[in-house]
This record gives C-alpha cells, structure tokens and sequence, in this order.
C-alpha cells in the first residue's frame, strides 16, 4: 500500500466516522407537539387572552359543524420544508371526524427561511373537494399573508380561519355528533313517552273491562243498585275530567303566555326567509 | 329532566289536541270571508296571500322542539308560497295548540315592508284572539296586509291569480 493509498483511506474513514456523526443529527427532525388544544403556540405570538378568543372560535365552529380546524405556530421547522412538518403533525394528530376526515391544520412558522415556506394549510381527505389546493393557496396569500406583514398576527390567524370555514361550510357534512348528553337525554326522553304511553292504554283497557263487566251486572240486577251508580259515576267523572283537565291546562298555557304576547320575535335573515313576524297569543 | 317533561308535555299537548277547535274558531263562514278578502286584496295589489291555520304541530315536530316560525317556513316552501312572480308571497300561519302566529314574507315584499310593520299585524291577530275574536282579528289583519301591499305593490291593470285565496286548514 502506497503512503498515498494510506492517506486516502485513512481519510475516507475519517469522513466516514464524521458523516455518522454528523448524519443522526440531521435525522433530527422537529418533533410533534402533543395536541392539547385547538390552538398551539410555541412562538408567543399570540396573548394569552388572543388565544382563548381564537381556541373558543374553532371549538364553537366545531360544535356547531362537526368539523376540525387547528392552529399550530411553530418557531421553524427546519431542517424539513413546511410540507413534510405538518404532514407528520396531522398524521400525528388525526383532526377530523373518523370517516368523514373534515380535519384541517394551519401551521405558521415564522423562522423558517423563506425556502422551507413560513406558512401551510394541511386539509384532511374529506375536505380537500371544497378545500382545495389553489383556495389554500389563495388563504394563505390573499388573507393572512397581508395582515401578517403588518406583524398582525391575531387578526391574520382569525381571518385565515374564517376563510376556511366559509370554505368548508359550501359542503354538506354530516351534522355534529350530539353530546354523551344530549345522547342520554334523547334516548331516555325518547322511551319514557313511550313508557307513558303504554302505562296510559293499560289504564285505558282496565278501565274498559270495569265498565263492561259493570253494565253486565247491571242488566242481570235488572235496576240499578245506588252503590253501582255511584261507582259508573266515579269512573264517568274520571273519563271525563280527563279530557276537562287538559282543556284546563291549555286554558292555564293560555294566560302565561299572554303575558309575553308578542315577545318571541325572530327577524328571520335566512336567504328566503325574507321578512315577517312571530307572535302568541 | 325538566327539558324532557317539558318536551313529553308539548308533544302529549300537540298529539291530543283534535282539532275540534281549530273548526270551532275558524267555522265555514270565517274561511269563506277570509278567501273572498284575500280575493278582493289581490285584485289592488300584486301580492299573494295565503292562511294557513293548523290544529296542532306534527307528532315528529312536536317532539323535536321545531318551532313554531320553523313550520311555518317549512309551510312556506310545501305549498309554494315562494313561487310568485314577484316574490311577493306572504303567509300568515296559525297553530291553534302552539297558540302561536307566524306571518312569512317572501324576499321582494322584505326589501319594503319591515319587521316592526310585520310585528303590528301579527299584534292586531293576537290581540283578538286572546279574547277569542278569531273572525274579526284574522279579516282585520288581512285587511291590514292587504293596504300594506295595496302601498307598495299596486296591481297595474289585471293580473292573473298565481296562488289559491281558500285558507287551508290542516
């Protein structure tokens, strides 16, 4: 071996324990941040209060429409491109309805260089008909990016994510899950009427069977006994004041609600709903 | 619990109710003098009025807390009273159980009538029905939207009918 072959060799496996070392480190990839909220913040860009009022917009916007929207602001991503950052997160994080994958991420990262891109909108599959690319593109560029420059970053953060729900909101999704208990409530409301119901018909068909065995009993006594018309009065006056009853308490709605006569208003503002008035009585 | 009760009462109350007063209030004669005046209104005014009076929500909506102005508006569309040439369709929508009204105006009439003019002709129907004027307070009342079109769509010359005058009673 020539002292020049040696060298040469030498300084391959000199480059090549520097490469090992050097190679974990670019391996090193931002982590993920673990999803506690709607609203991620490890750059401070936001107060404290600015995020409260944004993570109450996504949570109402989700609750009304069933439909994810988070907002994760990174200080960079480097080493990788935007891109391949919020791909992990959302494969992380998994926004969206299972099945339905109406999940969307805004990611700001304000450190990156401008190659790696500073801004990025990750749409779930479900949403990506109405959502698509080029809309992203035009959220990003048309409504944050210019509020952004001013160094406006609450008022561009709320904007892009009213950009996004109007989107969203041009496709029909499946209506939001009703809550554990509002679930509970419906389902037990639901089989205590007809509880009632059945407990209502059994008394109805008892009460059917007494007074025909009764009236039996009254052909065979041929006359009526005064005890007997005393127990036919009682179960006429039950049947009857039944029905009295329940005029009473339509009588009784009847003088409460007159007192707010005319108070339930509602303007309407639907597309067709043009105008009118509501009122009781 | 107290929304379920509240919800069994409602629908308990609109499943019972049969009828019986809805045709005691509004009784043939009434009906007859309520579609000879939508009649007469519509031949000054380019409007389309109709009456809806109904007993009682159905059992579905009763139990799903639809309201009454919803019914109306779904009311609205079943019977077409969007479909007007002038979208000049008003539906005035009495639920006897609900003890409510709900009057309905299409787009072209909003732009010039507004809600507080609504809101007074919905007052002169439940004012009279309080007192069990249904005859009176419903005539007045269409006679009251009949001059508030008559101002702000005259009829110019003869128009064809586009919607039928008979109040429907379901």
């Amino acid at each position: 071996m020539t002292p020049f072959l040696r060298f040469f060799s030498t300084l391959l496996l000199a480059l090549a324990t520097l490469f090992a070392g050097v190679a974990p480190a670019h391996a090193q990839l931002k982590e993920v941040p673990e999803l506690k909220a709607r609203v991620t913040d490890q750059v401070g860009m936001l107060d404290a209060a600015q995020r409260d009022r944004l993570e109450a917009v996504l949570a109402d916007y989700e609750a009304k429409t069933g439909s994810q929207i988070a907002v994760l602001l990174v200080k960079s991503t480097e080493p990788e491109a935007i891109e391949a950052y919020s791909i992990r997160v959302t494969d992380a994080w998994k926004l969206g309805r299972k099945g339905v994958d109406d999940g969307v991420l805004l990611v700001v990262a304000p450190g990156n260089p401008s190659a790696l891109r500073r801004l990025r909108i990750e749409a779930g599959r479900g949403v990506q008909g109405v959502l698509t690319d080029a809309k992203s593109k035009r959220i990003l560029q048309d409504i944050i990016a210019p509020h952004f420059r001013e160094q406006h970053f609450y008022e561009g953060l709320v904007a892009g994510v009213g950009a996004i729900a109007t989107v969203l909101n041009q496709e029909a999704f499946p209506a939001p899950a009703r809550t554990a208990e509002q679930e509970r409530e419906y389902v037990s409301g639901k089989y205590l009427f007809f509880f009632l119901l059945f407990l209502m018909s059994v008394l109805m068909g008892t009460g059917v069977v007494w007074g025909i065995g009764l009236t039996r009993r009254r052909y065979k006594a041929s006359g009526n006994s005064p005890g007997e018309f005393i127990v036919g009065a009682i179960i006429g006056g039950i049947l009857s004041g039944g029905g009295r009853s329940s005029r009473g308490g339509s009588s009784s709605s009847r003088s409460s609600s007159s007192s707010s006569g005319g108070s339930s208003f509602s303007g309407g503002g639907g597309s067709f709903d043009g105008g009118g008035a509501s009122g009781d009585w | 619990m107290g929304s379920i009760t509240h919800k069994i009462a409602r629908t308990w109350r609109h499943a019972t109710s049969s009828g019986a007063e809805a045709r005691r209030a509004f009784p043939e004669t009434t009906l007859r003098a309520i579609a000879q005046a939508i009649d007469a209104g519509e031949r000054t005014h380019r409007g389309e009025v109709r009456l809806i009076v109904e007993k009682a929500l159905p059992f579905e909506d009763a139990w799903y807390d639809v309201t009454n102005r919803q019914r109306a508006l779904a009311l609205f569309a079943d019977h077409g009273i969007w479909d007007t040439e002038d979208n000049c369709g008003v539906l005035i929508y009495v639920n006897m159980a609900e003890h409510k009204i709900d009057i309905v105006a299409d787009r072209g009439i909003d732009r010039k009538i507004d809600a507080a003019t609504w809101q007074a002709v919905c007052r002169t129907m439940t004012a009279g029905f309080k007192n069990g004027h249904f005859h009176d307070a419903t005539l007045a009342a269409v006679a009251q939207v009949n001059d508030l079109l008559h101002q702000h769509f005259p009829a110019g010359g003869e128009r064809a009918n586009e919607l039928p005058d008979q109040p429907i009673m379901l």
